[in-house]
């Protein structure tokens, strides 16, 4: 489903920022946005979503755990290979830790219906040799005789060659008081080399007036090294060996490690939906069948409520029941058509996307198209008008029109000429309203559109002008903030269902309150009684 | 000397920047260490690949970074693997070199391990933060790129050495660049000044560079900038620009010390041209001289 321009259209990115899965697995779920279109599938993850809700709120402290678990889960390299390297194995070694922590935490209620069962203690004792049950790795050589009695032959070597370099040292410090211990070399002038041992130390030219002095170590030190590598080349080689023998035993494992990852996904999602549906007072969405109408109680447009909530300014929760399928939205400017709509399209995609919803009720069906059509919200195309731009995603979704679709149509037509666009938008209406599987949301300044049956149309309430002159003083210079401030607390952002003749003429109150010039008011409102010469 | 060194890296996140490729920062690395396992397990990386394979200043070759029991290092897991030293992962963390995929491990046995890590400074500071708050790791020592300062600036608090290799045959040029770096070093933090509020500060976004000069306003009281790394001028310039306005840094730093490595040039001859460009600098001479 395309609904890149419905997700620019609601803002819905200020939400989404809000959704944090903690895991790689739960972040790449969520940078794909997916849209669902299976009822039962969204039905499913609307109930499980209502387990987690509950378990959070009877667990808060073992759901910080398992969110701290989730947190600590790396992405996995692929498991499709014959070995792992040290850093492989420790990433599965982390998997099964934090997923055997949340499989301890989790109750039962949730475990059955998500069907998440750890199953691999084996395993993980097999990779926790000598580290206990931390989430580190090491290749330790307990796996291996041969690889303990190498690596204690290596230990015993480097002990021997740090005592031979400290005996050096002391005798250089003895000799020469230069102390190599926190050196490996040292510059010295040149002329406070000539005393200095050849046995002890080695010299070579530094600059013109200087030389760089290192330490010479006995035969025995190289020798030792020599032992040393060859030690380290057998090292490597009995840790391939061990590498295979783990390799072995996580690839036996492989599906049911993958079937960890799956449920750590879905888990994660369903955490941070949860705890968004707790923030917010979420509600499950109501599915209806195609044909139902929508219907919002107190329905919140979180991208404003949360804007509204910081500048202490009343945001006004959406409730409406759209009987028919068509609707048109009438109203004046800064009324809140635009609102409605992106109100609807952001409860739409909440729902689609297995979120649950900030509404009392907000029930609807599953669309299979969600499309926005109005002004073009991305980087304009070449050669396309704002109207061709309208038309083209028009013509695309009209396309769609025999699968389920909703549209959210904003101001359509309003660059070109109005008689022309009150066409359109009537042709559109008739052809909408006879279309069973479209529902729209048509805002529009046009008045007195026709009348279609199955088109109902609505209006927003508007300035509450008798409120607002009593409040409002002409002589006062107010500044543009505060006359928007004006409007926004005497616009009365409700809906009411009207008929296709209502006129709304808010325009001119909005023109004055925003500080037009009067004479301009003045002809308006004469060339409206038709006293204009 | 030593102990200075210990307390000034013990508890904080260190980075070591050289004027130029091979200032020595490696070498210096090494001698910091072994000063730091005095008192703590210090916790060290690097910062992009080094390709370098020789030391310019000591023309040796190029300095093996050593690590001992119990210190914690970032590196590639192929680094790891390449080792002689004997590793734990402790964590993996998600950014990729073209060396592998960047590890957090600690020592468990003595060896020299090769340092790789993130060119990227939101990931460098991601990796200070995970060290920071899920190991409770304190003490960092980070060896910068060359010529760069720029890593400084991601790691809120972090304190830095600056090396610098003077030559005889550059003498002149870098001297003027470490009377730069000691002029800017000591601007303060825009927190730092008194009375902001009453004066006129200009802020100006990314580098401070000789065309935008005219940018700035000539009743300003302050100029605001990022930070040190930000001021691509001459120390001519930024003198000349300090008799009209001050200049502030949004980020806090601390220079513990300038590290000067001197080839062919004797120090007192050297003592003598930091008198004569009025240059009171805190200088640690290389650690590597008797």
């Amino acid at each position: 489903m395309h609904i890149k321009e419905t997700i620019k259209f609601v803002d819905f990115n200020t939400f989404y920022s809000e959704y944090t899965p903690l895991s790689p697995y739960g972040v790449i779920n969520k940078n794909k946005y997916t849209v669902f279109t299976d009822k039962v599938e969204l039905q499913n993850r609307y109930d499980s979503i209502g387990l987690v809700v509950a378990y959070i709120r009877e667990n808060s402290f073992s759901s910080d755990k398992i969110k701290n678990h989730l947190k600590r889960i790396a992405l996995l390299n692929s498991l499709e290979k014959k070995i792992f390297d040290s850093s492989e194995i420790f990433l599965v070694k982390k998997l099964l830790v934090n997923f055997r922590s949340i499989d301890k935490l989790l109750n039962e209620a949730v475990k059955n219906t998500l069907h998440i069962k750890f199953a691999s203690n084996e395993l993980l004792d097999f990779l926790s040799q000598d580290g206990g049950n931390k989430e580190t790795f090491y290749l330790s050589a307990s796996y291996c005789d041969e690889l303990s009695g190498n690596r204690k032959r290596i230990t015993a070597l480097d002990k021997e060659l740090a005592e031979i370099k400290k005996e050096r040292f002391h005798e250089i410090i003895n000799k020469h008081n230069l102390d190599f211990r926190f050196r490996d070399f040292i510059v010295v002038s040149e002329s406070m080399t000539g005393d200095l041992d050849c046995e002890l130390v080695y010299k070579e030219v530094y600059d013109k007036t200087s030389l760089l002095v290192k330490p010479i170590f006995p035969k025995k030190y190289f020798d030792l090294h020599q032992k040393r590598e060859v030690l380290l080349v057998e090292e490597g080689k009995l840790e391939k060996n061990v590498l295979q023998k783990i390799s072995k035993n996580i690839l036996e494992e492989k599906d049911v490690i993958k079937g960890y990852l799956q449920k750590i996904e879905l888990l994660d999602i369903l955490f941070a939906k949860a705890t968004l549906a707790i923030k917010y007072q979420m509600t499950k969405p109501v599915l209806i069948g195609e044909n139902g109408p929508i219907k919002v109680v107190n329905g919140q447009y979180l991208p404003l409520a949360n804007k509204c909530l910081k500048m202490e300014t009343v945001y006004t929760p959406l409730n409406a029941e759209f009987d028919n399928k068509t609707c048109v939205i009438t109203g004046s400017n800064m009324g809140g058509k635009t609102i409605l709509l992106k109100t609807i399209g952001f409860l739409q995609l909440l729902s689609q996307m297995g979120f649950w919803v900030p509404s009392k009720t907000y029930q609807t069906s599953v669309f299979e198209n969600i499309n926005y059509i109005g002004e073009d919200l991305s980087e304009k195309v070449e050669g396309l008008s704002s109207f061709g731009f309208e038309i083209h995603n028009l013509s695309n979704a009209i396309k769609n029109f025999d699968t389920n679709t909703l549209l959210l149509i904003d101001e359509f037509a309003k660059t070109t000429n109005s008689i022309e666009a009150k066409a359109i938008i009537a042709a559109m209406l008739k052809s909408f309203s006879q279309k069973e599987n479209v529902y729209s949301f048509v805002s529009t300044h046009f008045m007195e559109l026709p009348e279609f049956e199955k088109v109902s149309f609505y209006k927003m309430k508007g300035l509450n002008y008798s409120e607002y002159e009593k409040y409002y003083n002409k002589e006062k210079q107010y500044s543009l903030h505060e006359r928007i401030k004006l409007i926004n607390t005497f616009m009365q952002y409700e809906i009411i269902k009207t008929g296709n003749k209502d006129r709304t003429y808010d325009a001119i109150k909005i023109a004055d309150t925003l500080g037009l010039n009067e004479e301009i008011i003045r002809y308006t409102k004469e060339y409206l009684r038709g006293n204009y010469d | 000397m030593s102990s200075t060194i210990a307390e000034q890296l013990v508890n904080k996140t260190t980075f070591l920047v050289g004027n130029k490729k091979n200032a020595g920062k490696t070498t210096f690395l090494n001698y910091a260490l072994k000063q730091v396992r005095e008192v703590v397990s210090p916790t060290f990386f690097t910062i992009g690949i080094d390709g370098e394979t020789s030391d310019l200043i000591f023309e040796t070759p190029k300095p093996r970074v050593y690590t001992e029991i119990g210190d914690f290092v970032v590196t590639t897991d192929l680094m790891i693997n390449k080792s002689d030293a004997l590793f734990e992962i402790i964590h993996v963390f998600p950014y990729k070199t073209v060396l592998g995929r960047l590890v957090l491990a600690k020592t468990l046995r003595n060896g020299t391990i090769e340092l790789v890590g993130s060119e990227d400074n939101k990931q460098l500071a991601e990796i200070v933060d995970y060290l920071k708050d899920e190991e409770h790791i304190h003490t960092i020592i980070i060896d910068g790129a060359a010529s760069r300062a720029t890593q400084v600036a991601s790691i809120k608090n972090s304190s830095f050495y600056y090396l610098i290799k003077l030559d005889q045959r550059t003498i002149n040029a870098d001297i003027n660049k470490f009377k730069a770096i000691a002029l800017v070093s000591k601007f303060k933090c825009i927190d730092a000044i008194e009375k902001v509020e009453e004066k006129l500060v200009f802020e100006l976004k990314g580098a401070l560079t000789e065309s935008k000069l005219t940018l700035i306003p000539e009743d300003c009281d302050v100029l605001l900038i990022d930070d040190f790394t930000k001021i691509f001028l001459t120390f001519s310039q930024i003198t000349e620009l300090q008799r009209r306005l001050e200049i502030v840094y949004k980020i806090q730093y601390q220079l513990n010390s300038f590290v000067v490595i001197l080839k062919d040039i004797i120090k007192s001859d050297f003592e003598k041209l930091l008198e004569q460009h009025n240059i009171q600098e805190n200088i640690l001479y290389n650690p590597y001289a008797y």
